[in-house]
């Protein structure tokens, strides 16, 4: 049983790279007495979401707009500064490939690392380390150091992990254009089957085709707060629409 | 596939008490120790990675170390070597953990960043991670103890071992409190670690690590008030067959508990929000 329920959710991001934020500017503010706060972005406004199994939802909206900080919050990864956030099934994210892979470590140790990240156990990990480095066609090189991989070898990698776990509520960040063509064919199978197996799924993306073929509603995002919920066909139509206002 | 009985779930924000948050996590941190055990070796292996000698370079180091100052001492002030040498080498060892434990400490989180900005794991697993990462390299340089040892002729006894333990025990526990508080606030303040290194260089010289507190000519505040001093007093003496200090251990037990208070206090405080800071 898959469930993911957001509500009232504001999240805040810290603005860390200003002169403000350092000691400095932290002592000099409670000198002065300065009833000033550390600089934030409200990234997130008041979100009310429910999620159940079988919820096949895409999250839509212009850059910025809050998709990917969402995806975190229902990663569990980010706290909300305000509001409550409940996710029950075991998750599983997809939001950078190369997210979560250690670049000193090597790819097999990666693929058991990663998958311990996800929940799973070592002996399941070690069970399972031969499909995956098969899937991922990197033959010896998963004996060397990742920080030696391309971009391209790092996203194989990255994919073939997260793609071989069978999450209940999976939510995927766009991105997953960066392995080359042919992988890039056997990796469309695989995702369809992954994405099919999961109780929810929660996809971020531009893509019209890619929400098309894998949600039946979604959510439409402008600056943090939720516009409009709806079917696919519906919010894609009410994007494309706000664009051209 | 391994079937969970219940599902695992997550519920974040909302009012929840400061140790309550900092407990949950260190218990769910704890129960994932097949992966903190995983990363630390990891984090040993690449560090010492197409290395010949591997972490027995750690050991190496300190013997180097030990020759050179031994020579130097002996030459400078004409203090016996049999005498001198397990003194530097014995407190050596356990500064050089000190050592590490702190300055690791400040970079517990900010170096596991992108597992905790891609996974909602509990935090307190990269402080378990970092504390076990310098144990190790730490249990590397135990060979050096037991060579010094055989080679002065050390009788330190079970009780001494005993004791010398406890004090290892003590200096581990303090480590991990440590990355508990040292480690949000130098996620959160990047002069943190740069601070921290500077404050150890200057500690190393007034901490008794290679010079003996008995010779000074009046009992110095850098000793009495000094909690590396206690920590190294606590490992060494027992050792060498010197006599503790009747406050050593209540010093150090002391400590222990304002480093866990302050640890729990931080950690839950800041938990919610490390994500955003590394």
């Amino acid at each position: 049983m898959a469930r993911i329920e957001l509500k009232n959710v504001t999240v805040d991001i810290p603005l860390l790279g200003g002169d403000d934020s350092n000691i400095k500017g932290r002592i000099v503010r409670r000198i002065k007495r300065s009833p000033k706060r550390d600089e934030a972005i409200r990234a997130l406004n008041n979100i009310n979401l429910d999620l159940k199994d079988g919820d096949r939802i895409g999250l839509v909206g212009s850059n910025g707009a809050g998709k990917t900080t969402m995806l975190r919050v229902m990663a569990g990864i980010y706290t909300p500064t305000a509001g409550t956030s409940f996710i029950e099934g075991k998750v599983a994210s997809l939001f950078d490939a190369g997210m979560g892979i250690d670049l000193g470590a090597t790819g097999y140790d990666n693929i058991t690392l990663r998958g311990m990240f996800l929940g799973e156990s070592r002996d399941a990990m070690d069970a399972r380390v031969d499909e995956i480095a098969d899937f991922s066609g990197l033959g010896e090189r998963l004996h060397h150091p990742v920080s030696t991989y391309s971009a391209g070898m790092m996203a194989r990698l990255g994919f073939s992990i997260a793609t071989s776990l069978d999450p209940e509520v999976l939510l995927v960040d766009e991105g997953i254009g960066t392995a080359d063509a042919e992988f890039t064919a056997r990796a469309r199978e695989r995702l369809q089957e992954f994405m099919g197996r999961a109780g929810i799924l929660v996809l971020a993306s531009h893509s019209p085709i890619l929400l098309g073929q894998f949600c039946d509603q979604a959510v439409l995002l402008e600056k943090g707060t939720i516009v409009e919920r709806g079917s696919t066909d519906q919010i894609l139509a009410l994007q494309s629409a706000a664009k051209k206002r | 596939m391994t079937s969970l009985a219940t599902p695992p779930t997550i519920s974040l924000g909302g009012q929840q008490s400061t140790p309550s948050v900092a407990f949950t996590d260190l218990a769910a941190g704890w129960k994932a120790r097949s992966t903190w055990r995983y990363l630390a070796w990891n984090d040993v292996k690449a560090r010492y990675r197409r290395t010949v000698l591997g972490p027995f370079w750690s050991s190496m180091q300190l013997l180097a170390f030990v020759i050179g100052i031994g020579f130097l001492y002996g030459a400078l002030f004409d203090i016996p070597r049999q005498q001198f040498l397990p003194f530097v080498a014995l407190g050596m060892l356990i500064w050089q953990f000190i050592q590490g434990l702190v300055t690791d400490a400040t970079n517990v989180f900010t170096r596991s960043a992108p597992f905790i900005r891609s996974s909602s794991r509990p935090l307190s697993l990269y402080c378990y991670r970092g504390t076990t990462g310098q144990i190790i390299v730490f249990l590397h340089t135990l060979p050096i103890v037991v060579l010094v040892i055989l080679v002065a002729g050390l009788r330190p006894g079970i009780v001494g071992i005993c004791l010398a333990s406890a004090a290892v025990l003590a200096v581990i526990l303090n480590g991990f409190f440590l990355t508990l508080w040292l480690g949000p606030l130098a996620a959160r303040f990047h002069d943190v670690p740069h601070l921290v290194q500077l404050f150890m260089q200057m500690a190393m010289f007034i901490t008794p690590v290679f010079w003996n507190p008995a010779s000074l000519p009046h009992p110095s505040l850098f000793v009495a008030w000094n909690p590396f001093a206690w920590l190294i007093e606590a490992f060494r003496e027992p050792l060498i067959g010197g006599q503790l200090m009747s406050w050593t251990w209540p010093a150090i037990i002391a400590l222990t508990i304002v480093n866990f208070a302050l640890g729990i206090t931080v950690f839950g405080r800041t938990k919610s929000k490390i994500a955003y800071w590394v």
